[in-house]
């Protein structure tokens, strides 16, 4: 290996490459390193290509590298107050590669510095999966390999066009292993590595806890929530409920889910019309719920139902899920029971005193609950109520203050107070948390559910018909559940829709191209990222491959196939370069039997051509060219590449 | 010092002007001794590759002339040592005498101190005496009595051999066999240089006029130049499988030395140097082949019917890469 090294020789344009290359892999940790770490590792970068600009090879010092090393690990430590997991260990990889670049000398160093790269690159996938990623570490592999290419071309071939043309070739050959590697390397249920907790700490979306203002946070977010296809025709809007915690205990300003130990035995529903078969693609939240329609029926294999109608699951979602389910938009729940009915009434003392009170005076009023449940939401809607994502901060009685002072709120207000009213009033309620809408998109033909369509509701118990989903916001600001959080937020999101885009023809387009671009990440998800081992043992069934021992095996051989061929076609163009000159020899040799004129294995070259010339004079000329050409560069000492170059011509344009 | 002398007399320029000589000098020798252009051309090589020379033939073919016309043309001085079966070491070698003038031992070189030997009818002598003469071609001195004394240089001998199943032959053991580097055969010229060679004047008068064409500096100057001749890898590599060839074929009773080998080489380097080349060919190789290997190759009691020619033909089909 020493020796096979020894006569490479760095140029600095190697050194430029890799330092752009590494450069590009850098990029996207600067979002999660810390500032210190950030700037550290770009100071050694520009160190380095600033001793590169001056062509001089004289690196730090060894103690100075190692007070360095030193200095990084303590910043390190006392950032992460670990070397270890994923954050802290991406920060040390980051940091020792940008201090590899200060020490880098012999060829081995740059190999090192290069594979350091790959590795640092592949890192970007713990945090982003998506397709724009996936092309980006496309793009830093290819830079890395072409630095590759760059350290091993000789001398006099690097170019910038030999070299991509070369990275080009690599990349294409490395396809089919790519997908062999894919298809087959087995895939392990769960998370690929079980790393520390803080693998898929991040929570996203909905929580199982609620307060005045935690959901409107996440109305300002366009990141997706879920995914849902319809076997049948898509749901109308104003029924896409998309149900996730049932919150029933309150102390006047937070909602929880409160007591879970009756939950968690399943319960059934007497179902009326027609069942939707859809399948949700959920993206993960790191929570131990799944999403399904308002009312779902039957538990995907991966959750069960809960007393709350709630689909949930053994473990967290921490990887892409996708699942189908059934549900029925017209349902008819049983009765409660004593446990429940008294969470479904629980009030807290000494708060919200004003609105306690206004239940009540409402209880005595009006005589049958449906008629005060109208009532209520005919209050939302006659007083001067508006639905806004910038509700004012409340204070100690957050409901009181909202209803008779600011009426000014989001959602989870309005579901909140008109949850405290009906208690009040007497009749079992309580908050579902979940989605609301979504967007069709007509190209892929499914709805996407965003962080922004995240929605609370009410739901109030009638001793005949059982839960009713109740949504006071409904009565507020009836456009939200018509057309969606898009619509009725319409200033702030999607400036780009008011702005310029007045050119129906352009808004069109500018639609298209949206859910175009959004039907490639949902194929993404679904073909590349939700690639888990049901698809794959479902895909290698079709195969009759049926076990993982049997997959094992078949990848083996698969493994061995394509390397025994690699081997075989290198061993063969080795040979070939070996002795380019006696191929293009043989090609002449070929040539002239075309013609009948047969070299012998032990003809040398003077014989051959005058045996030629014998029989064909008129070649006499080019014959005794090529052969002068060719004694030269076999037997003699000193040859140059252009008469490797002349021979292959005048063989290439020997005309019989 | 000698090293730089030769380096100047080996310039490329200086080289070229010695090639002209040698060629000219092949020239005048087949004006003298008709149709045996490729038989000269191959003494000539042998000579300057510092190889001996062992020519066996019928009596009368011009064994004897060949000799004289290589040393008149090179200007060398030349014994002529006729082999009997009575011959003694000292008649080759040379005795000691003892001298009453100077009271002393004198030591009187034989024949064999002469830059080109003509050693006659080799095999008739006992193998005592040709054991003589054999190792003093091998270490180029002569060691008798003790006292070791320098060859001159160049130093070249020319043996000629009747065909071995004559009556009275002592056969020349392989082993030494091996130190002459080419055995040629004469062979009897063709119908019209013969009528040539009938009409013409006698060859003993021509060439008692042959003035030297190549001075013996200039000889030697020639020996170091061939092993300036550029051998590639490939080259090697076929001479190798040659080797190798007649090692493990069943035609020969045993392979070729390496100092076959390297005789083969030498002979090549200087067949190509005589056609002004400054690299080898696979052709020089092929051409000096039968020459080289005829008498250091013998055909497998299977084969023992082929002829000399036959077994060394199979040589030349060892493919060439």
């Amino acid at each position: 290996m020493k020796k096979h090294l020894a006569h490479i020789v760095i140029s600095r344009n190697t050194t430029l490459w890799l330092l752009a290359s590494l450069l590009l892999a850098f990029a996207p940790h600067i979002l999660h390193l810390p500032v210190t770490l950030t700037a550290l590792c770009l100071m050694f970068g520009i160190w380095r290509f600033a001793l590169e600009r001056r062509s001089t090879t004289i690196l730090p010092h060894r103690i100075f590298r190692t007070l360095l090393l030193c200095t990084t690990l303590v910043i390190i430590y006392l950032h992460y107050g670990t070397l270890f997991g994923r954050e802290a260990g991406i920060a040390l990889l980051a940091c020792m590669l940008a201090l590899k670049l200060l020490e880098m000398r012999s060829v081995r160093d740059y190999i090192i510095a290069i594979l350091l790269g790959y590795f640092l690159a592949i890192t970007l996938v713990l945090d982003n999966q998506s397709l724009p990623m996936a092309a980006y570490m496309f793009v830093v592999a290819f830079m890395l390999t072409a630095t590759l290419v760059d350290l091993n071309l000789s001398q006099k071939n690097r170019s910038i066009s030999i070299n991509l043309k070369l990275t080009a070739k690599l990349f294409t050959q490395a396809l089919p292993v790519m997908l062999i590697l894919f298809f087959l390397f087995p895939r392990i249920p769960g998370p690929l590595w079980s790393l520390p907790d803080d693998a898929h700490s991040g929570t996203t979306g909905i929580s199982d806890e609620m307060s005045m203002g935690s959901i409107s946070h996440l109305s300002l977010s366009n990141k997706i929530a879920f995914r849902v296809a319809f076997e049948e025709d898509v749901i109308d809007n104003n029924l896409s409920y998309w149900r996730g915690p049932v919150l029933w205990q309150t102390d006047g300003k937070n909602w929880h889910t409160g007591d879970n130990t009756q939950i968690n035995r399943e319960i059934s529903y007497r179902p009326m019309g027609k069942p939707i078969h859809y399948t949700v693609t959920l993206e993960p939240h790191n929570q131990k719920w799944l999403y399904g329609l308002d009312l779902p029926a039957t538990a995907p294999s991966q959750a069960t139902i809960n007393r709350n109608f709630q689909l949930v699951t053994k473990e967290a979602v921490t990887e892409l899920m996708r699942y189908e389910t059934t549900s029925f938009s017209q349902y008819q729940t049983g009765p409660l029971t004593h446990n429940e009915m008294q969470r479904a009434l629980q009030l807290p003392a000494n708060r919200n005193n004003r609105t306690v009170a206004l239940g009540q005076q409402w209880q005595q009023k009006i005589q049958s609950p449906q008629a005060i449940v109208n009532h209520a939401l005919q209050y939302f809607n006659q007083q001067p109520f508006s639905y806004t994502l910038k509700p004012p901060l409340l204070g100690n009685n957050p409901v009181d203050e909202f209803l008779f002072e600011t009426q000014r709120g989001f959602c989870e207000h309005y579901a909140a107070s008109f949850t405290i009213l009906m208690r009040a009033a007497g009749i079992p309620t309580r908050i579902i948390t979940g989605y609301q809408g979504g967007d069709f998109n007509p190209i892929g033909n499914y709805l996407i559910v965003r962080q922004r369509d995240a929605h609370a509701w009410a739901e109030v118990w009638f001793e005949n018909r059982g839960w009713v989903r109740v949504d006071p916001t409904a009565s507020v600001a009836p456009e939200r559940i018509e057309d969606g959080a898009e619509s009725a937020f319409s200033e702030l999101f999607d400036r780009q829709s008011t702005l310029q885009f007045n050119n129906r023809f352009l808004t069109s387009n500018w639609l298209k191209l949206r859910y175009g671009w959004d039907n490639l990440n949902n194929s993404w998800n679904q073909w590349v990222i939700g690639y888990d081992s049901l698809k794959q043992s479902e895909l290698l069934s079709l195969v009759g491959i049926e076990s993982i021992k049997q997959m094992a095996i078949t990848m083996g051989i698969a493994v061995i196939t394509v390397l025994s061929a690699l081997l075989l076609l290198s061993m063969r163009r080795n040979k070939q370069k070996q002795d380019a000159v006696s191929l293009i020899y043989q090609r002449f040799c070929q040539k002239l039997s075309t013609i009948g004129i047969q070299r012998q294995p032990h003809e040398g070259p003077l014989d051959f051509a005058q045996h030629i010339i014998t029989l064909r004079p008129d070649l006499a000329s080019q014959i005794l060219q090529i052969n002068d050409l060719y004694i030269a560069l076999k037997y003699r000492p000193r040859h140059t590449q252009q008469q490797i170059k002349r021979l292959q011509q005048q063989v290439q344009q020997l005309k019989i | 010092m000698s090293q730089i002398a030769s380096s100047i007399l080996t310039t490329p320029e200086n080289r070229d002007k010695n090639i002209i000589r040698l060629k000219h000098t092949l020239a005048v020798m087949n004006k003298v001794i008709l149709g045996k252009e490729q038989t000269l051309r191959l003494a000539l090589t042998c000579l300057i590759a510092r190889g001996h020379l062992l020519i066996e033939d019928q009596p009368g073919v011009g064994k004897t002339t060949l000799a004289h016309l290589l040393a008149r043309v090179l200007g060398l001085d030349f014994q002529r040592i006729q082999f009997t079966s009575d011959m003694l070491p000292a008649d080759i070698l040379g005795v000691s005498v003892y001298d009453q003038n100077s009271a002393s031992f004198k030591f009187h070189p034989g024949p064999v101190f002469s830059q080109l030997v003509l050693a006659d009818e080799v095999n008739r002598a006992t193998p005592k005496a040709q054991s003589a003469l054999l190792e003093a071609m091998e270490e180029y001195q002569v060691t008798t009595e003790g006292e070791t004394h320098p060859l001159p240089s160049p130093f070249f001998v020319i043996a000629t051999q009747n065909p071995s199943n004559q009556i009275g032959t002592f056969q020349l053991p392989e082993s030494q066999l091996d130190r002459f580097l080419m055995r040629l055969e004469m062979g009897y010229p063709d119908e019209a240089h013969e009528k040539e060679l009938l009409r013409g004047k006698d060859r003993r008068e021509i060439l008692k006029e042959l003035n030297a064409t190549l001075a013996p500096t200039q000889l030697l100057t020639l020996q170091q130049a061939v092993q300036q001749v550029h051998v590639s890898d490939s080259l090697i590599d076929y001479l190798q499988k040659i080797l190798h060839f007649t090692r493990h074929s069943p035609f020969y009773r045993k392979g070729l030395s390496p100092r076959a080998g390297i005789a083969i080489l030498r002979c090549a380097q200087a067949w190509a140097l005589l056609d002004q080349r400054d690299h080898l060919l696979p052709e020089d190789i092929q051409a000096i082949l039968p020459a080289t290997t005829n008498h250091r190759l013998q055909p497998s009691t299977e084969f023992s019917a082929l002829a000399p020619d036959e077994v060394v033909s199979h040589l030349l089909t060892v493919p060439l890469d």
